[in-house]
């Protein structure tokens, strides 16, 4: 093999003074980093298959491991950079498309920063979340135009199905297959224990799992895996996915080395072959074809279960969610530019597609002038980070969010960014059973209720200081933004005020 | 009693417990200094199990049995049952003759590195509380009440 | 109730424990004619050449016996046992005159003899002539040692080596003399023996093997030399006879109970009168592997036979004492030697796997019909115990989830089992059987 020009991206620095040579990090490290040497009686570090996941710093008992970016110094320039030369050498050498995981590392502005939110000072009272009821349940599913009701007061108006989330927070979809069975398992837990809802992703739903039904959305996909009738019934909602934020207009492959028996029972394919899902639904060219869609699976589930439909956040993102809304849809999810995946090409994870903020903004603004905002509601995906995001998404007009990434992080991922080798080391995006063994489920599942919870307390907070006492009360009250280094097209796009005005 | 009890479905194969063993039952008690300066045996130990399918890993450690071989089979009487039901075993009294390894049915019992003692869990009593335990990354180990069977 | 335990050895101190624990008011007496408190019997070579201090060598302490509210009457020899008035008789040393004693159960745990064969001109009286069982002789042949001794010892079997070993670093020379043509025949095969013998000829002891002593000159009461069958004259003024132990059955059979090899006793470890149990190496048992009657002098085996019979004396019998079989652990200048059940591999059908080991290491296991029945190991213990409970309990080599003749498994440990017999064996050390 000729010389691959590659020089490795990170260093491991290990401190012989503290390392003890327990091999935790040898035991530990999926990638065959670490070596012992029983000649030298010395542990060395292949930098090279490094990919900096903190696996090993962080059960190093000796605290001996340091994991830096490697220090070869590239002639500095602003156009070739490190990463646009290793990008080439990579492809010179492979000649295959460049794939990525997680989300684009690229400085795309984060709007969620540019935005400020309001308290009450003297004119209203704020509201202190610990004394006072402060509601943060919501309802997921078309809204009527009028409620009717009778002269006892009670209400005559039928309800189209609603999902009931006791936080505006969701697990977005992440299929079993991309992440581990015990990654789903503790996201299936964390839903049920906080009433909210956890997303299949495409990958079907394995047995095991019917049992956290009541806090299922069931996802439909272009490759259909795993879809059949009980399938479809088995959740409390169904997702179409059309598109993803960090792959708009593109399909998935899930290798066939991920697809182990359990997988392939779940996604009811052959083992080990690839599951490919196609760019579009093959049965989806239009509109109308979505509301085909939509209504077959509605007559499915007998017109019981609110009908998800997402979108990647593109350029045209009002209009079609206008349609979508149109064809019958209960709920719009929008997935932005910084959302995250297993896998993905990186010239579309890193090029393709608009900002959530905006598309979130636009979207809800047009169906607001077109009379139809209260027939969906809107699920924003992507990139959310923390509390403050949410209630800023809240306030440009979205009904609740999806976290995917944050989850992640919370189960143990250090976004080493390398779910598509499948050799995750946190026991995330692997089906390996000896790093999935890694993600305890019992564990786990609590690290993400004290995630929620912890947020869901600062969301009362911050809801409180703005003399707001109920999620539903925030939704789309921009007043409450105010940009802040944003320009007048921005402002105009996310229909906020400057700070100060 | 409270024992120790492996759970070899979440046992990850990291083999911390055997460091933290080490460092419980180490002089300096500082980890560092227990295993560079002082040379000792790990009385837990982390067990392979290879099948067709997998590679799991299963750590092993003195059951203290109700019946302990080892007591009866020690000739110093350095090994003993105390009060509590923890076997354990006297180092000043122990002269490593291995009649303990030879009828541990278990293989829970290791010959020290010095040659002089034998090693085995103690539910680390004298450290006081039991670091294998605190220190598992996945919870596979705990130290759990035991389910006494119905005596024979 | 009166207990009382004639013995204070293995058998005797875990049957006085095991009534104590069951029964916390009635009097335990135990009676002997040692003249310690028990000890290790084990350590009284360890004592010999300083590995342990003196008062290192006891099984408990002092406080033990207060603590537990055991009885020791030291010194003092048992007689005569009368099995109809239910009382002993019995003589102190110090005192020269017979005692009685009164029982309601009795234990009889009073261990075995050294066989003192007849040889021309050897007197057992002569001060130079000894055996080496008890401390009392250990103490004695320490004090009678000097830098320059000759020592020679009859009997290459457990004893005689390790008072070899004991005395190798003290004396100018130690020959050790074994009718067989191999050193610990009972224990070692060929190949094992070889390895043992060799690394004790390296420290500075000597072997005479497939010779015995046909007659010893004296002059004043001592022995100066050793004859052999060979025709060699070995000069000698320390002689240590260590061919062997016999049962102790005087006691037992002028009592009228049942003897045989050993002291006929039931699984309940029940002589043949029912207020009388018996324990430890004057008991005749069942060899789990030949099915044989055989008398086994065994540390592991008098001390559980002893828990046994205790709990069966205090709680009426329910606790059985099945079979056993022999097994060994002993060291040699730091070479550690683990051996169980059938060593001889010569036997018909016996299949011997050596295992791939490290140079100064030796591991063969002895198979017969899917079942192991045997093993030695040299400087390596891995797995020991668990070859042991495999001889134990006849586990079929089939059923476990790892070949364990095959090298490559040879750092599998407890996980030889499968996963539901692993589960199984976990949760019967919770029982108490």
């Amino acid at each position: 093999m000729s010389l691959d020009f590659n020089v490795p991206s990170f260093e491991v620095i290990r401190n012989e003074k503290k390392c003890i040579q327990c091999k935790v990090c040898i035991h530990q490290c999926s990638n065959m980093v670490h070596v012992y040497d029983e000649e030298d009686a010395v542990v060395y570090s292949n930098n090279n298959k490094c990919v900096n996941c903190h696996r090993c710093v962080t059960l190093c008992p000796t605290e001996a491991l340091l994991i830096r970016e490697y220090p070869l110094e590239f002639r500095k320039n602003t156009n070739w950079t490190r990463q646009a030369i290793k990008e080439i050498y990579k492809q010179a050498q492979s000649g295959g498309v460049l794939l990525s995981s997680m989300g684009t590392p690229k400085t795309f502005p984060i709007y969620w920063d540019k935005l400020l939110l309001n308290a009450s000072q003297v004119t209203n009272p704020s509201i202190d979340p610990l004394r006072e009821p402060m509601e943060t349940k919501i309802f997921i599913g078309r809204k009527p135009n009028k409620l009717d009701f009778d002269n006892e007061g009670k209400l005559v108006t039928v309800m189209p199905p609603q999902v009931e989330l006791n936080v505006p927070i969701m697990f977005s979809a992440m299929s079993y297959g991309s992440i581990s069975k015990n990654a789903h398992e503790a996201l299936a837990r964390a839903a049920t224990e906080l009433g909210t809802c956890y997303n299949t992703g495409e990958g079907g739903l394995n047995k095991a799992f019917y049992k956290y039904g009541k806090n299922t959305i069931v996802q439909v996909a272009s490759g259909r895996f795993g879809v059949h009738k009980e399938y479809l019934n088995a959740g409390v909602a169904i997702e179409i996915k059309i598109g993803q934020g960090a792959k708009p207009g593109i399909g998935g492959h899930l290798p066939g080395k991920k697809v182990g028996e359990d997988v392939s029972a779940t996604r009811m394919i052959p083992i080990g072959s690839d599951a490919i899902s196609p760019a579009p639904h093959h049965d989806i060219y239009s509109i109308e074809d979505l509301r085909q869609l939509i209504f077959s699976l509605k007559e499915t589930t007998r017109y019981s279960k609110p009908i998800f439909v997402k979108i990647a956040a593109v350029h045209n993102a009002a209009a079609i969610a206008s349609g979508i809304a149109r064809a019958g849809a209960d709920a719009i999810v929008i997935d932005g530019l910084r959302g995250g995946t297993g896998a993905a090409p990186t010239r579309i994870r890193d090029n393709v597609g608009i900002p959530i903020e905006l598309a979130l903004a636009s979207i809800d603004q047009r169906l607001n002038e077109e009379g139809i905002r209260n027939s969906v509601s809107l699920i924003v995906a992507g990139s959310i980070r923390n509390s403050s995001d949410i209630v800023k998404a809240i306030a440009l007009g979205a009904d609740a969010v999806y976290i995917g990434s944050a989850a992640l992080i919370a189960l143990g991922c250090h976004m080493c960014h390398s779910c598509s080798t499948g050799k995750c080391n946190w026991g995330i995006a692997t089906q390996e059973p000896f790093l999935v063994k890694r993600l305890n489920p019992e564990i786990m599942y609590k690290r993400l209720v004290n995630l929620i919870t912890a947020w869901n307390h600062e969301i009362q907070e911050m809801l409180g200081g703005m003399g707001i006492n109920a999620v539903d009360s925030l939704r789309g009250n921009r007043l409450m933004l105010r940009g802040i280094g944003l320009n007048a097209k921005e402002l105009q796009i996310l229909g906020v005020k400057h700070a100060g005005e | 009693m409270k024992k120790i009890y492996a759970l070899e479905e979440r046992c990850l194969g990291c083999r911390l417990c055997e460091v933290y063993c080490k460092t419980a039952h180490s002089k300096s008690k500082n980890i560092i200094k227990a295993h560079k300066e002082e040379d000792i045996e790990s009385a837990i130990f982390i067990e392979e199990i290879i099948s067709e399918k997998q590679i799991s890993y299963f750590a092993l450690q003195c059951r203290h049995c109700a019946d302990p071989q080892c007591v009866k089979a020690c000739i110093s009487g350095a090994m003993y049952k105390d009060d509590d039901g923890i076997v354990k075993n006297d180092k000043k009294k122990c002269v490593s003759c291995l009649s303990c390894i030879l009828v541990c049915p278990f293989g829970a019992i290791k010959l020290g590195k010095d040659g002089k003692t034998v090693s085995k869990c103690d539910l680390c009593v004298d450290y006081g509380k039991s670091l294998c335990v605190e220190k598992c990354p996945n919870n596979a180990i705990e130290l759990l009440e035991e389910h006494y069977k119905k005596e024979i | 109730m009166r207990y009382l335990i004639v013995g204070n050895s293995a058998a005797g101190i875990n049957a006085a424990s095991e009534i104590r624990t069951k029964d916390s008011v009635s009097s335990i007496t135990m009676i002997s004619k040692d003249t310690f408190n028990t000890y290790g019997r084990p350590l009284i070579s360890y004592y010999l050449n300083n590995k342990i201090k003196p008062e290192d060598i006891y099984y408990h302490n002092k406080d033990f016996y207060i603590k537990h509210d055991i009885k020791v009457l030291l010194n003092s020899e048992v007689k005569e046992i009368d099995i109809k008035r239910k009382k002993i008789l019995f003589c102190t040393k110090t005192k020269h005159n017979n005692d009685i004693l009164v029982y309601d159960k009795l234990l009889i745990a009073i261990g075995s003899n050294p066989i003192l064969p007849s040889i021309a001109g050897l007197d057992y009286n002569y001060t130079n002539v000894f055996t080496f069982l008890s401390y009392e002789d250990s103490i004695k042949l320490k004090s009678s040692i000097t830098r320059t001794s000759k020592v020679v010892i009859l009997g290459a079997g457990l004893i005689g080596l390790k008072v070899a070993e004991g005395l190798a670093e003290q004396v100018k020379n130690v020959t050790v003399i074994d009718l067989s043509d191999r050193i610990m025949s009972s224990n070692l095969d060929q190949a094992s023996a070889n390895i043992i013998q060799k690394h004790m000829e390296n420290h500075n002891i000597k072997f005479q093997l497939k010779s015995s002593i046909t007659n010893v000159n004296n002059t004043h009461n001592l022995v100066t030399e050793v004859i052999l069958s060979t025709g060699d004259i070995i000069a000698c003024d320390i002689l240590i006879i260590a061919i062997g132990v016999l049962p102790n059955l005087n006691l037992a059979y002028k009592a009228g109970l049942k003897v045989n090899k050993g002291i006929i006793v039931n699984e309940y470890l029940q002589t043949s009168n029912e207020d009388i149990y018996a324990a430890g190496d004057c008991v005749e048992s069942v060899d789990l592997l030949s099915n044989k009657k055989s008398v086994f002098a065994l540390w592991t085996s008098a001390a559980n036979q002893g828990k046994i019979a205790g709990e069966n004396m205090s709680q009426g019998n329910h606790s059985k004492f099945l079979s056993e079989f022999a097994m060994n652990a002993i060291s040699f200048f730091g070479m550690h030697i683990l051996s169980a059940g059938v060593v001889n591999t010569n036997l018909q059908n016996i299949q011997s796997v050596t295992m791939k080991c490290q140079s100064n290491q030796l591991c063969r296991l002895n198979i017969l019909n899917n079942n192991l029945v045997g093993f030695i190991m040299i400087n390596e213990n891995k797995r020991a115990g668990i070859y042991t409970a495999l001889i134990r309990n006849k586990t079929q080599l089939s059923s476990l989830a790892y070949d364990i003749t095959n090298h490559q498994n040879s750092n599998v440990g407890f996980n030889v089992y499968s996963t539901t017999e692993r589960k199984r064996l976990l949760d019967l050390a919770n029982i108490k059987i």
